[in-house]
């Protein structure tokens, strides 16, 4: 939980500046770094205090914060719970004879769904949207873009688990296939149990870690791309604004050429999330004695 | 075989893929920067983005225009080249650490383990994002190098750090410290020879992640070198597109999908992507699969590995089956020179390019003769200048002058500015209609005023009306008008030029042509033909005049025709001009001037045009604060004078100098110098420069909004 605080500090400085950018876009006679910190610094008490009004929708910027959020959080979490389930799923049935070799099929649908990218996806489903509704006389199935819990959902979260469900299913197979060969569980198929017992009373136990890790480490991913797919989906969550908050402008008077973000202060900021998140870790393995003892040998 | 399959169609796939990261940019059938507003085909006129399968185009182009198969080759070079140093860059940051975590003292092993798993808990994005912004919005080629490798070693370090630890706790690492080894014989000799196989794989599975995260930073607007700026609109000061410069194949994607019922460039680049990433994958699991078939003793190294298993798989496969790969890998690098066998020999200086860019710019102008040759006054120092008296409204359109020195120009309100040389006062008279261009003089020194509903009116210096009549074709005017010797008069709408005579009455209406922005119709030199674009037209009928081949299948061709103020016609292809000996409409080439501008300049010049002495001349805009000014003297190396791209160009004077104007000053330049050889600072609050134009006494008028400025040799 500690390490929410950088977390949302960060992402409350993403919302500043959006704010500050939304505010006051022609303030070109000032550095980028002036009008940042300024804006941050007499922003931040009225933030701070829930007192800064969100433009457009005047609702208290902590509270807007939190309603983005959740939109965010809630794609995320059910894209990553489709990616976990089917992957891991997918993984174990490939994996049932125990068997280091896998399907062709299997191999044919990791590797091209592992090379697919979200945003490509994304794009390709939208396009095919538009397709439908320019070229034929039909609606489309699904919606393109918007917010909503319902159908709207449907592209997004395709776009966003389809990579980590292909890399999790891989690996979760891949894991099996070496444990298959491990010395007990050739005790236990000479023992006669069922392949199907020995999956998921032997081999489940002792990967199920390593799976865990593996699924966090794609989430990690699928919270970068969540930033590319609220983008292209309008999703409206805090993924789009950060990203108005970050990226330089595509259409803009020429003459003066300026980014709103405070590169320095940006910078700054994710260095003290990383320095954070090593004290955190630090702490945390002080304050835990095993780790004197494991981690040496534990790896990292 | 089900396992060597994937090891063959990745290394297929990827074969094809160093083919083109080694020879891309030289296969390429067009010049990956090469940008057309149009392509004229046989059944007429398209503008970009080219489908799929249009000649020349076989993949298409994106929305300026340029072909996206030469982009994709070419930009396989610089992405395959970046993402190969990120990931050896990767591999050798993560395993220093991951075995330092290892293979240091606790203290400092706690510490290193801290670090890396504080940039792994990091995504990928974010690290690299935190990088780059601090490049702005040109970061460079090293910035995006360093960015990507910070943000990602973190994952190899731990992957090798977990790996080593394994191994320390198998038999054979207590048997080596029982006997004495350092740790560096362990290093060398055991870890070394455990990890050698798991560099392979991570070495392709960062190249596979490089190549996504570049594809997602492109798509935030991170390019490398930070992008080029297109003008789409705007006057004195630009409005700028920002678009993908080096063609890399992570802003090509983020670039390819701004128009969504065109998303052909779209499919091509991600698949291209995915294509490659899809080998990457293909290649990791043969190699995978592969190092479980072989004997234990050959487990060392990647070479070794693939050695073996080509090796494995010539023995095993059927002979159609090994044809059928090489016929694969020798397509990949064929197929291309095939494909491309048609094009022009050279992308540089021979290039004869199908395209002509016009730069779609409504800056406005005053020509300095009806056939828009730019010619000027000679340019000698030093001059006086005059500021007018101010105008009651601000100036819209330049000024002209007639014999006696007097001015007439248009206002904002919308009005007849008139000012009198005698007592030095404006006049203005309402218009009651909103007037194009800039108004134009009769041989009788009649005003001409074309309003954008198609009317036009005749005043004459006292500000009352002499005449009026419309276009017969009830279309918006889009240039003032053009007026020859005998007080023909001619009127571009829209796309098309209609004619009318001294008393107004109509006389002809051209075919369309294909425009884009403000054209006002030319005249020839000798006033017998009308020029608007690309097109001439006969002055007396107004029909068309088959003045060029008809293009070829292959070919596309849109010159644009200018009238050189040495009396001779010139058709500009690219950055060449070509005298054309018009005699009976045989588009004879008499000679040609260019040089070889692709190696310095992506862009087709903005202007051109020739002086009385047959000296070529030409302009161009680049990015980045520097244009240029090239004059192209026949049998001699061009030119080049670097202006400041604000800089417009007004005239061009016969003994090499010319003259231009941005909002704070105006310079002039000589042909042999350098630097300007004349300066002269404008009027402080001066918003813009509308144009300038030559009086009667070979006096300069420069026109702003606010002012109106007479200088006199």
């Amino acid at each position: 939980m500690t390490c929410c605080i950088p977390i949302a500090h960060l992402l409350l400085y993403f919302m500043v500046v959006w704010v500050s950018n939304n505010a006051s876009p022609t303030q070109f006679t000032l550095t980028p770094f002036d009008v940042a910190w300024d804006t941050y610094r007499t922003t931040l008490p009225h933030v701070l205090t829930n007192t800064y009004l969100f433009p457009g929708t005047d609702a208290p910027l902590l509270t807007q914060i939190s309603e983005l959020s959740v939109r965010s959080l809630g794609l995320l979490s059910i894209a990553s719970m489709v990616a976990m389930l089917f992957g891991i799923g997918s993984g174990t049935l490939v994996s049932r004879h125990l068997h280091t070799a896998f399907p062709r099929w299997f191999i044919v649908m990791t590797s091209a769904g592992n090379a697919l990218q979200s945003l490509f996806i994304a794009s390709s489903g939208v396009a095919f949207m538009y397709f439908i509704i320019v070229y034929t006389p039909y609606q489309p199935p699904l919606p393109i873009h918007g917010f909503g819990w319902d159908a709207h959902l449907v592209l997004p979260v395709l776009a966003l688990c389809i990579r980590p469900m292909m890399s999790i299913a891989l690996e979760t197979a891949t894991l099996f296939g070496a444990a298959s060969q491990e010395p007990h569980v050739t005790a236990t198929q000479a023992r006669g149990l069922s392949k199907a017992h020995i999956l998921f009373a032997h081999l489940w136990p002792a990967q199920a870690q390593t799976i865990g890790l593996i699924c966090a480490s794609n989430i990690r991913q699928m919270i970068a791309e969540l930033m590319l797919i609220e983008i292209i989906f309008g999703w409206g969550g805090l993924g789009e604004y950060i990203v108005r908050a970050i990226v330089p402008p595509k259409l803009t008077n020429i003459a003066p050429v300026a980014v709103y973000l405070d590169a320095h202060t940006f910078a700054g900021l994710g260095v003290v999330v990383v320095v954070l998140f090593g004290v955190i870790e630090v702490l945390r393995i002080v304050a835990t004695p095993r780790h004197h003892w494991a981690f040496r040998t534990d790896g990292v | 075989m089900k396992h060597s399959l994937s090891f063959i169609v990745g290394v297929a796939i990827l074969t094809i893929v160093a083919v083109l990261t080694i020879a891309g940019t030289a296969l390429a059938p067009r010049n990956p920067l090469e940008r057309s507003v149009v392509s004229k085909t046989a059944d007429g006129y398209q503008a970009p983005p080219y489908p799929i399968s249009t000649p020349g185009y076989i993949l298409g182009s994106d929305q300026y225009g340029r072909d996206i198969l030469s982009r994709i080759m070419a930009g396989t070079q610089p992405t395959m080249l970046t993402i190969i140093v990120v990931a050896t860059f990767r591999l050798i940051i993560g395993t220093l650490f991951g075995l330092l975590r290892q293979f240091s003292p606790a203290s400092v092993a706690l510490i290193v383990g801290v670090f890396i798993r504080a940039i792994t808990y990091l995504p990928q994005l974010f690290g690299a994002l935190l990088v780059l912004v601090l490049a702005g919005t040109s970061p460079q080629l090293g910035v995006f190098i360093v960015a990507l490798v910070w943000s990602g070693w973190g994952d190899v370090a731990q992957i090798i750090s977990q790996r080593t630890a394994k191994f320390r706790q198998q038999l054979v690492y207590d048997a080596a410290v029982s006997s004495g080894a350092t740790q560096q014989s362990i290093l060398v000799r055991h870890v070394r020879r455990h990890l050698a196989p798991l560099w392979g794989m991570l070495w392709l599975r960062e190249m596979s992640n490089s190549l996504a995260l570049l594809a997602m930073l492109g798509f935030l607007g991170y390019f490398v070198g930070g992008a080029q700026w297109i003008i789409v609109a705007g006057d004195a000061v630009p409005i700028g597109a920002r678009t993908s410069d080096i063609p890399e194949l992570g802003q090509l994607l983020a670039t390819s999908f701004e128009r969504v019922l065109e998303p052909q460039a779209m499919f091509m680049v991600g698949g291209y992507i995915a294509l490659i990433l899809l080998g990457f994958n293909l290649l990791g699991d043969g190699l995978r699969t592969r190092m479980s078939y072989l004997p234990r003793a050959t487990r060392v190294g990647l070479w070794k590995q693939v050695v073996f298993a080509s090796e494995w798989w010539a023995s095993r496969l059927p002979r159609w089956q090994i044809i059928l790969f090489c016929v694969v890998i020798s397509a990949g690098a064929i197929v291309p020179f095939v494909s491309f066998s048609g094009r022009s020999a050279s992308m540089t200086s021979t290039k004869t390019t199908d395209h002509i860019w016009q730069l779609n710019t409504t800056w406005r102008d005053a020509r300095a003769d009806a056939g828009g040759s730019f010619r000027g006054p000679p340019l000698a120092v030093p001059r006086t200048v005059d500021t007018l008296p101010a105008p009651p409204h601000e100036l819209a359109s330049v000024v002209i002058s007639n014999r006696a020195g007097d001015l007439v120009g248009y206002s904002t309100t919308p009005g007849l500015l008139i000012f009198e040389q005698r007592t030095e006062r404006w006049s203005e008279y309402p218009l009651k209609f909103k007037p194009v261009g800039n108004p134009s003089l009769t041989h009788d020194e009649e005003i001409v005023v074309v309003g954008a509903q198609g009317f036009i009116a005749e005043y004459d210096f006292d500000g009352i009306q002499r005449s009026s009549y419309t276009v017969k074709t009830r279309a918006i005017a889009t240039a003032g008008a053009t007026v020859d010797n005998d007080g023909n008069v001619y009127v571009t709408v829209v796309d098309r030029v209609e004619s009318f005579d001294h008393t107004g009455e109509w006389r002809w209406v051209t075919p369309k042509v294909m425009l884009f922005g403000e054209h006002q119709a030319q005249l020839s030199p000798d006033g017998d033909l009308v020029i608007l674009g690309s097109e001439v037209f006969d002055a007396a009928d107004g029909a068309r005049l088959p003045l060029f081949a008809a293009p070829t299948s292959t070919e596309f061709e849109n010159p644009l025709i200018i009238s050189g103020a040495d009396g001779y016609l010139y058709q500009r292809i690219s950055h060449r001009l070509r005298q054309l000996d018009v005699q009976n409409f045989t588009p004879t080439t008499i000679a040609e001037l260019g040089w070889n501008a692709n190696q310095v300049t992506m862009f087709f010049p903005e202007r051109s045009g020739v002086t009385a002495h047959g000296i070529g001349w030409m302009v161009y805009k680049g990015f980045g604060g520097i244009g240029r000014f090239v004059w192209l003297i026949p049998n001699q190396e061009a030119i080049q004078i670097p202006i400041d791209t604000s800089m417009n160009v007004m005239f061009v004077a016969d003994e090499g100098q010319f003259f231009a104007c941005n909002m704070r000053e105006c310079i002039t330049h000589s042909i042999g110098n350098p630097n300007p050889n004349w300066r002269m600072q404008l009027p402080a609050g001066t918003s813009k420069v509308i144009g300038a134009s030559v009086g009667t006494t070979q006096d300069i008028l420069i026109t702003t909004p606010e002012h109106a400025l007479r200088i006199t040799p």
